[in-house]
């Protein structure tokens, strides 16, 4: 995997979390950037070649799997960590060849670790 | 020969053979119904030689023979009526008024000679009425059942309305002497269909007996199908009940379900339930020997319940014992106020029905066993995902408030009265979680489903497990085999490890290591987590594992839960054919030592106690 120069990106349907991420991760000095589908991701990650992504897995429109099935397909190159409330996550991680997983609900602690590569 | 003399000899021939048959019936099995059988056919036998012998020797007209016909003529009306009332009671008034008009009738024979006039007429009319009467009598009897019995009783009405036209027919030649000749003709013509009909109605062959029977059958069958769908045994007897009822022409019939607990047939068909115990009354005895009974009549062979068959009015009972490879359902019972509707055939047909009503309810059986299997395979399923949508469900926004928390507590002084808040905002949230993980670990104990072995390397389940705690898992250390091949429920492995880590890290120092070691032991894996911790005091070692147990110095809030880690360890452990011990000192730390099965075939007999628990230093 090779990390892209650009910011984080936090892929959440659910805005609140996608905002206590941003807030969490802005605090300790990392770029973030939000989407709120899989597809929303894609496009932003066509443009922008994130440094990571932090994604959910259970989302209208283009779930988890639908996009690392499109960037995989598209052959790009991606950190992905898989960030989800589901008791599957290390399943589902390891399914779409995500590099760690952040099971929710994490502490702060847990999140910044998890974005270390790209602090 | 003419065409008249023929029909005539046929006819007559037909007679003698019902007259014969009707004798050996009554011989051999003598009672009511064969004994009028016997006399109607004789009477006609009688009249239609004696007819004969006056042609053959010349003496027509002479006043004994004519008395004789009259008294034969008279007397067939009223064997008629006698035989509806063998199948069915008829009111007493009609009995005796009949009885009484036929005395009389004869009587006047042997007072006027001469019958043909104005007594003549009289006559005629009062046999064809009672004719007609027998007539609606079985015609009402056919209505009430189908197949063998139905069509005999339709013979046997039509028959009886034939003989009342053809005593109207000898009336009218009477009448008219110009058109007696052919009112001959069209009385031997109807004479043979009368004939005919007695003959299918009261000697049926055995190939029409077939071929009615085969319709009932055939019906049974394809109910079969339809009565195992039903959803209780009880709704499935009062069908077989009914079916039985018709297909018999029966009284009623009634099936007695076998209540193994109480040990009592039970039949609820009845306006009130009823249960007898096996031997009692006709139906408890065919069950408790388990062969069929018949009972002509009831309230002599089971004198003990004479009462209420008399006043029940059932005379005849048959019983067959519902029974297939050796399981018992219980009895059918068919009753009538008479016993002649019990001929051999329905008799062996209500055998029949009993097998049927046997499997049916042995199908109906299978079928709800396996219905139930699925359908608890289905809550289970139900469960599961009901649980994983709660689960997902509450911890997304515990995610935002546990992270929004920590954000306030940082940005602000932890010692304002603001800091305070956020911190106690966060432990009220990390409580939160933790109470949520726990009670889904319970709803999960509870509804477990069955452990399921798959082939898996102990320890990458044990990193998984850690992997999965994040970095909370960071200062334990995996140490021991590289690699260990056995049997095991993965997520029930990783439930246990986590939990054993959890345990581990809260009640340690955040500097001390948690040493996680993995090694074989005859036909055993066994892991173990040792932490250098608080320890367990010695009064807390022997209820450990117990469920909602919490050792007495963890009181304190950090240490919040609901004591169900331990508990639900030890449960892993003997599923999989193994325990768990632990050994602890107050102030050093802990070890907590898990031995599973690992159904590997390389291993030896194992030699430990599967079922030993806990052992405390």
């Amino acid at each position: 995997m090779t990390e892209g120069a650009g910011p984080v990106l936090v892929v959440d349907d659910d805005p609140a979390i996608r905002e206590a991420v941003r807030d969490a991760l802005e605090a300790i000095g990392v770029r973030v950037d939000t989407a709120e589908d899989g597809a929303d991701a894609l496009a932003k990650v066509i443009q922008e070649e994130p440094c990571m992504v932090l994604l959910d897995m259970r989302m209208p429109v283009m779930d988890g799997w639908g996009f690392a099935h499109a960037v995989q397909e598209r052959g790009m190159e991606l950190r992905v960590v898989v960030m989800t409330a589901a008791a599957d996550a290390r399943r589902w991680a390891r399914e779409i060849g995500a590099i760690g997983v952040v099971p929710k609900p994490f502490a702060l602690s847990e999140l910044v670790a998890a974005v270390a590569p790209c602090n | 020969m003419t065409a008249q003399d023929f029909l005539s000899y046929v006819s007559q021939a037909i007679y003698l053979a019902l007259f014969v048959v009707a004798t050996v019936r009554f011989v051999r099995r003598p009672g009511w119904v064969s004994f009028d059988t016997f006399a109607f056919f004789a009477v006609i036998a009688v009249l239609l030689l004696a007819g004969d012998a006056a042609r053959i020797f010349g003496f027509v007209n002479h006043p004994a023979l004519n008395v004789l016909t009259w008294v034969g003529v008279t007397a067939l009306p009223y064997i008629l009526l006698r035989l509806v009332d063998d199948f069915r009671p008829q009111p007493r008034a009609v009995m005796v008024a009949a009885g009484l008009g036929f005395v009389v009738v004869a009587a006047v024979g042997f007072v006027a000679p001469q019958p043909f006039g104005v007594t003549g007429m009289v006559l005629v009319a009062y046999a064809a009425a009672l004719g007609i009467y027998a007539s609606v009598g079985f015609l009402r009897e056919a209505r009430r059942s189908t197949g063998v019995t139905r069509r005999r009783m339709q013979a046997v009405a039509l028959g009886s309305v034939l003989l009342a036209v053809v005593l109207l027919l000898a009336g009218a030649r009477v009448v008219l002497p110009a058109a007696s000749e052919a009112l001959a003709l069209v009385s031997q013509i109807i004479g043979l269909a009368l004939v005919t009909s007695y003959y299918v109605g009261f000697v049926t062959p055995p190939f029409m007996r077939r071929a009615w029977q085969e319709p009932t059958l055939r019906a049974m069958l394809a109910e079969a199908a339809e009565l195992v769908q039903l959803p209780d045994a009880r709704g499935l007897a009062a069908r077989i009940e009914e079916r039985a009822r018709s297909a018999t022409g029966a009284d009623g019939a009634a099936v007695g379900l076998w209540d193994a607990e109480a040990q009592e047939l039970v039949f609820d068909s009845h306006p009130v339930e009823r249960r007898i115990k096996p031997g009692e009354f006709i139906a408890g005895r065919a069950f408790e020997r388990q062969q069929q009974i018949f009972s002509t009549r009831a309230e002599r062979d089971a004198p003990e319940h004479a009462d209420e068959y008399r006043s029940s009015g059932m005379q005849a009972i048959a019983a067959a014992p519902i029974t297939t490879a050796g399981r018992r359902f219980g009895v059918l019972v068919v009753y009538a106020a008479r016993p002649p509707l019990f001929t051999d055939d329905i008799l062996a047909l209500i055998g029949l029905m009993s097998e049927q009503a046997a499997l049916v309810l042995r199908s109906h059986e299978l079928l709800r066993e396996a219905a139930h299997v699925r359908a608890q395979a289905e809550m289970t399923r139900l469960k599961d995902d009901f649980l994983s949508v709660v689960a997902h469900d509450v911890r997304t926004p515990l995610t935002t408030i546990l992270l929004n928390a920590e954000l306030l507590e940082r940005a602000l002084d932890a010692n304002s009265s603001n800091g305070r808040r956020a911190a106690s905002v966060r432990t009220q949230a990390v409580r939160l979680k933790q109470l949520v993980e726990d009670y889904l670990d319970i709803v999960r104990t509870e509804g477990r489903r069955a452990l399921r072995r798959e082939e898996h390397d102990l320890v990458a389940l044990v990193q998984d497990a850690l992997t999965g705690m994040g970095t909370s898992a960071g200062r334990v250390k995996l140490t021991g085999e590289p690699e260990l091949r056995g049997y095991f429920d993965g997520p029930r492995i990783e439930q246990l490890v986590q939990n054993l880590v959890n345990n581990a890290l809260k009640y340690s120092n955040p500097g001390t290591p948690v040493e996680v070691d993995v090694s074989a032991q005859d036909g055993y894996a066994v892991l173990s987590v040792r932490d250098r911790g608080i320890g367990i005091a010695k009064s807390d070692l022997g209820l450990l594992f117990e469920r909602f147990h919490r050792g007495q110095n963890t009181s304190d809030r950090t240490h919040r839960g609901l004591g169900l880690g331990l508990y639900i360890c030890r449960q892993v452990a003997s599923e999989h054919g193994g325990r768990i011990e632990v050994t602890s000192r107050v102030g050093e730390g802990s070890t907590f030592t898990v031995y599973l099965d690992r159904w590997s075939l390389e291993s030896e007999e194992p030699e430990l106690e599967p079922s030993a628990e806990e052992a405390a230093s």
